[in-house]
């Protein structure tokens, strides 16, 4: 046993670490925490806060051109101190770590069995039996057939390949892993089971664990304590328990607030206005107090120290960088309160004729290679539904289910193998048969927002350059907006906003920016395809709450994708659940979350509420 | 299945050949004249030489009957023989003779372009942004910017006339007199070459480098040698096994050239000897045989990749 578990020190010390570019930039600033052997430590934040580079610096790993400075003490090794040459026999036996994207964390060209032995100790190592014998043990453990040790990684799902990521980074037993983001790569079905198995496998070794994630829930559900970060701060550390109960810091709040609920219909979804400054620029100040409501001038004064505020209900010591909890504690506890016993009533919806007619639609693939046989792959098959004026229509489902199939089938941007689409009284199924003037209307009636605002704005336009082109296509239309103002007052945005480049603009104003081009010309059908699946917690719900209002002022009909059952919930009237291509359940969106029918639906909503995390991203 | 594949590939690479045997046979109607006229060449028409071209020829049988006969004789290797630039010679026998000194002065170009450019440009995408990447990297800028033809001038009177290093042409006998005579023809079709190679390598050794399962690697701590023949070297040969068929082609069409600048009696003089004086029966043999090796190189190239890659393994599988 490691000195550190005999004398219940802690097994790793973090003081005052810094992270700046080569440049002097800061990026993490003065990040201190300790953890103990076989203890659980969650670190929350959304992206720019610095979370990744920490849990980097922990183990040296930091990308080139990025220092890292202060005092990481690992069992007695000084990391930052240490060469390279001395920390890589540390590395797989002490510590290890599970990178986000188990799509690209193993070598293409090695099999599951030799990325396991390869990182299994020498005496493992050594002997072709026993090294077969061990692999297929450490498979076990994670779950995995002993088949699969002769797979090529790409022959894997990315659920698999997380298992076999996780199995050759504790393939000589460490003592700390850390994991960053380990299932935002993967579905939501998936996710919940490599949580189980982490945490599993955390309790059965005894292990310490660090999980980096942007996921409060997904942090809930494993750790011990939780370190919430923000623009390279650590504003609190908290039991988990505490954290969930009674966050002793603003920004705690506002992102527990800010997650949609998927229990039950919120009548406005709070959100954090303003966004994540540089960590450069806020190092002798309270990095949130610009978006803090209660926010006074002796929060901008200087830098407030991490203090100690733990009470008699904190399951062990609690911190917050809050100088001014003692006086606005109570008014938090009083905003969580009314925030968990506020159910609200979702809106009946007043739907008019229908709108969009799809008909047994099918899509399937066909590969004709000049020699050899053609192969086929079904992505839809006989999906149908109605979607009446005014109604927000849910698709529901996980990577490869036909949901964004579907939605490119209605937009025209593939043809569709079998069914029929009638938009307005227009069939619309194959696009090309369209007469021109035909398709322009069509056109004009239907319009998408993508999941990514970072690839579906041309970035050599400026906002303004990019709505009035938009705009101009709209001219004639009575829905449409008249002016640029007028469209850029829609989304919340200032016209001052029309001479920006994209670059310039923040994700969540990005989305804006994208959601105003498709209501440029006027649609009577929003076709919103997991539109703010790549967008922060706090910035999710000002696009969600946009999205509303556009909803309720022109009665827009909306097709609603996405892979999250809160958005789901929050956002639509009537969900569909496609499974493998295939509509699997139907049904008003309450009715369907409350009490699921078919069994893949059940497990989806019990994903959900064994506090195991909802949202999967790589889906596009 | 895999046996299937390769057979497959080998089957293209036929169809491929044999669409280039239709053009090439057809260069004899496309030549300027009639056929007769383009095999009689400068020579005297005399009755029995016509006759004997008829019958050779089958001039008087329609097109494709003697594209058929033609093939068939090509097939049993019997290309004709030459009109004026070896007037009589079978061209199988010409060509036999030239192939073997295009194919030394390939293999010692490409020989130079492996051992310079693979491990230049590995080091220097491993290296990157260090003072050894930069010099690789302006090097091969230079080198790829630096005309072949210029190229062979300057290495000529530089090792040749004025050092007196090498030879200036001529083919030497023997192997130490034919190393010492192909050495600056070789350099001069390696360097380009080597430059190209440098920088496929470089780039997707950088590419390699930055991927995460070589950071996971890192991170499991495995060794650095690991790390640098399982995951880097392999996966970035990958990329320039591809580009090295082209280099491979490229270095068969620059022959052509290099030839004809170092009077190296090799297949390119031989080919532009033959368009020269319209002797279509050897350009006829010269364009099949260099169509071949191109044919040849690229299967090669997609066996090595079979051999490399899982992942095209598993395609070839299933029949792709």
């Amino acid at each position: 046993m490691s000195p550190a578990a005999a004398t219940d020190g802690p097994l790793l010390s973090v003081r005052d670490l810094e992270v700046r570019t080569a440049a002097g930039r800061t990026l993490v600033h003065k990040a201190s925490f300790d953890l103990k052997a076989g203890e659980v430590l969650g670190i929350v934040g959304e992206s720019g806060s610095g979370k990744t580079l920490t849990a980097r610096a922990l183990v040296q790993a930091l990308p080139e051109g990025v220092v890292a400075d202060g005092d990481i003490d690992f069992d007695g090794t000084k990391i930052l101190q240490s060469s390279a040459r001395d920390l890589r026999p540390l590395r797989g036996s002490r510590f290890a770590m599970v990178l986000q994207d188990p799509f690209t964390a193993l070598n293409p060209l090695q099999t599951v069995h030799e990325h396991i032995r390869e990182s299994l100790d020498p005496k493992f190592r050594a002997g072709r039996v026993t090294a077969r014998a061990e692999v297929e043990r450490r498979l076990a453990e994670v779950g995995l057939a002993k088949e699969v040790a002769d797979r090529y990684p790409f022959q894997l799902s990315g659920g698999m390949r997380q298992r076999v990521v996780i199995a050759a980074a504790l393939a000589r037993d460490p003592q700390l892993l850390i994991a960053d983001e380990p299932t935002t790569a993967l579905d939501a079905s998936t996710q919940a089971q490599v949580l189980d198995l982490l945490r599993t496998l955390q309790r059965e070794r005894g292990m310490a664990l660090i999980l980096i994630t942007h996921d409060l829930r997904v942090a809930f559900s494993v750790s011990d304590s939780i370190m919430v970060m923000y623009s390279g701060t650590v504003l609190e550390h908290a039991p988990a328990s505490s954290m969930s109960a009674a966050p002793r810091h603003p920004y705690s709040l506002g992102l527990l607030l800010a997650e949609p609920s998927v229990t039950h219909y919120q009548d406005t979804l709070s959100f954090i206005p303003g966004q994540v400054p540089a960590a450069d620029t806020v190092t002798s100040r309270c990095a949130f107090a610009d978006r803090c409501r209660w926010s006074t001038p002796s929060c901008t004064d200087k830098a407030p120290p991490l203090a100690d505020i733990t009470r008699v209900e904190d399951a062990a010591r609690h911190t917050s960088a809050c100088v001014r909890i003692a006086e606005i504690g109570a008014q938090m506890d009083d905003a969580m309160r009314s925030h968990a016993a506020r159910p609200g009533i979702a809106p009946t919806p007043t739907t008019g004729a229908p709108l969009l007619q799809v008909t047994d639609l099918g899509k399937t693939y066909r590969s004709n290679s000049l020699l050899g046989r053609r192969t086929q792959t079904t992505v839809l098959k006989g999906v149908s539904f109605t979607l009446a004026r005014g109604e927000s229509l849910g698709l529901l489902g996980e990577t490869g289910s036909g949901k964004t199939t579907t939605a490119r089938c209605i937009l025209g941007l593939t043809a569709a193998t079998a069914g029929s689409i009638e938009l307005d009284g227009v069939d619309i199924t194959d696009y090309r048969r369209l007469r021109g003037e035909q398709r322009a209307q069509v056109r004009g009636k239907v319009q998408v927002v993508f999941q990514d605002p970072y690839a579906s704005l041309n970035p050599s336009l400026t906002v303004g350059a990019a709505l009035s082109e938009a705009l101009s296509a709209g001219a004639g239309n009575e829905r449409a907006p008249s002016s640029l103002e007028e469209l850029l007052g829609l989304v919340g945005l200032s016209s001052s906003y029309a001479v920006r480049k994209p670059s310039a603009l923040s994700g969540g104003e990005r989305q804006r920016v994208a959601i105003a081009r498709s209501l440029a010309v006027g649609p009577e059908l929003l076709i919103c395809d997991e539109p703010v699946a790549a967008l922060d917690v706090s910035v999710q719900a000002q696009v969600l709450e946009l999205l509303r209002d556009i909803r309720s002022r022109f009665k827009t009909s909306m097709l609603f994708i996405t892979h999250d059952l809160s958005v789901a919930r929050q956002m639509t009237d009537r969900t569909l659940v496609l499974r493998g291509g295939e509509v699997v359940e139907a049904g008003p969106t309450a009715q369907l979350l409350d009490a699921p029918e078919h069994a893949y639906t059940q497990s989806l909503v019990a994903a959900v509420s064994g506090h195991a995390p909802v949202t999967a991203r790589s889906d596009r | 299945m895999i046996a299937v594949f390769v057979l497959k590939r080998i089957g293209a690479g036929v169809v491929l050949l044999l669409v280039l045997s239709f053009l090439v046979f057809s260069l004899l109607s496309l030549s300027p004249g009639t056929p007769l006229q383009a095999l009689l060449g400068t020579r005297t028409a005399s009755p029995e030489l016509i006759d004997s071209l008829n019958v050779r020829y089958h001039l008087n049988d329609p097109f494709v009957v003697q594209y058929g006969r033609w093939l068939g004789d090509v097939v049993r290797l019997d290309l004709g023989s030459s009109i004026s630039v070896q007037g009589g010679t079978a061209v199988g026998d010409i060509l036999g003779e030239r192939l073997a000194l295009t194919a030394e002065l390939a293999l010692y170009a490409l020989l130079l372009v492996l051992t310079v450019g693979l491990p230049l440009g590995m080091a220097a995408g491993i290296r990157r942004g260090r003072r050894l990447d930069r010099a690789v990297s302006l090097g091969a800028t230079m080198a790829i910017s630096a005309p072949a033809f210029v190229m062979a001038i300057v290495l000529l009177y530089i090792f040749g006339v004025a050092l007196k290093w090498f030879p200036v042409y001529g083919t030497g006998t023997g192997f130490t007199e034919r190393v010492s005579h192909l050495t600056l023809p070789a350099v001069t079709l390696a360097t380009v070459l080597s430059a190209v190679l440098i920088r496929q390598t470089r780039a997707a050794m950088m590419n390699v480098m930055s991927q995460d399962y070589v950071a996971f690697a890192r991170l499991r701590g495995l060794s650095p040698r690991r790390i640098l023949v399982r995951y880097a070297l392999r996966n970035a040969s990958l990329p320039v096994i591809t580009s090295l068929g082209l280099i491979l082609v490229s270095l068969l069409s620059s022959t052509l050239f290099i030839e004809q600048v170092f009077s190296l009696p090799g297949i390119g003089t031989l080919l532009l000897q033959a368009v020269t004086n319209t002797d279509v029966p050897v350009v006829q043999g010269t364009v099949l045989i260099l169509g071949a090796a191109v044919i040849l190189i690229n299967l090669a190239v997609d066996l090595l990749s079979l051999v490399v890659d899982p992942r095209v393994r598993l395609v070839a599988k299933e029949g792709a």
